[in-house]
């Protein structure tokens, strides 16, 4: 059976977007199709800190622990797999326990986070949809690939007139 | 001595309604006109948050709604199993706030018995007395406001 499937088949999609759905820890959150480069079983990368794939190298790190310090992964799980990102400019691999399913959301099932989340979770996902009767967050390709000691690009900074 | 018509007006009690609900054992009451209503407690979504007791939605009907962790403000512990959820008229949209699974009653308060703080608080904004008892009034419409 294919992984992909997709969701409300009763219409044809017109701008749809492909999306990873992931488990890490208690969260399932899905990842942009467009930013998957490749897909490997973590248990045979565990003792490398970087993955190298068509003459690209792909910095390791830990989903769960990204979006939590407190938690990692399982570790030496068979299902957990780790996902090679790219948004053209940066690229990390990213391990997480499971893979859930690659589908087709149409832009009009996805919502907003609420207002109410007003912390620096407003930068890590773009929004919210619906998947077999639970909730999965959408992740920000360009948060989720940008190396962390990255300063925010400041235009006055560009212009000559800060710092 | 006839008494005029102005004194013979019964004097004028400003009422207000609330809301009273538990948490963890604990009373607290909030202006009726703040709460959309009472549901059973629905299945919630952890999001990974650094906003402060915002880290869970839940999915209501067509609506995504976040979770406001109360009990955890006050570090309440609640044990009474099903919890109900509260759904608060916070100024940004519904938020559902976890209860205790005694449902909440309606009273009328005289305006007069409610004790204003000093506003430095935008959610705990006073008390007022039920049952002989001092229960914290609520804003929840400011729920997650720090204090000024």
């Amino acid at each position: 059976m294919s992984l992909l499937a997709r969701k409300n088949r009763s219409a044809p999609p017109t701008n749809v977007n492909q999306q990873l759905i992931v488990e890490c820890g208690p969260t399932r959150v899905s990842i942009p199709g467009k930013g998957i480069r490749g897909l490997l079983k973590t248990i045979e990368a565990t003792f490398q800190d970087t993955i190298t794939l068509l003459g690209e190298t792909y910095e390791k790190s830990d989903l769960t622990n990204r979006l939590d310090p407190n938690k990692t992964v399982t570790p030496f799980s068979s299902q957990g797999r780790t996902i090679l990102c790219s948004n053209g400019v940066w690229r990390k691999a990213y391990a997480v326990d499971r893979i859930i399913s690659l589908l087709e959301v149409e832009p009009s099932a996805i919502v907003p986070l609420p207002p109410q989340f007003r912390g620096a979770e407003r930068e890590w996902f773009d929004g919210l949809f619906i998947f077999e009767d639970a909730l999965v967050l959408i992740i920000n390709l360009d948060w989720l690939v940008a190396p962390t000691d990255v300063v925010p690009w400041r235009s006055e900074v560009a212009a000559g007139h800060g710092l | 001595m006839l008494q005029s018509q102005a004194s013979r007006k019964k004097p004028v009690v400003s009422k207000q309604w609330v809301t009273i609900f538990s948490i963890g054992g604990r009373r607290f009451a909030t202006g009726m006109e703040e709460v959309s209503g009472i549901v059973q407690w629905p299945s919630v979504v952890p999001v990974p948050s650094q906003t402060p007791f915002v880290n869970a939605v839940a999915w209501l009907g067509k609506d995504v709604l976040p979770i406001f962790d109360l009990a955890g403000q006050f570090n309440l512990t609640i044990e009474s199993d099903p919890p109900l959820c509260l759904l608060a008229k916070h100024e940004d949209g519904l938020m559902a706030v976890r209860i205790d699974s005694d449902m909440p009653t309606l009273q009328s308060l005289d305006r007069a018995s409610i004790q204003l703080s000093d506003g430095a608080d935008p959610v705990m904004v006073g008390t007022c007395t039920i049952d002989d008892q001092p229960i914290d009034l609520l804003c929840l419409t400011k729920l997650g406001k720090p204090p000024a």
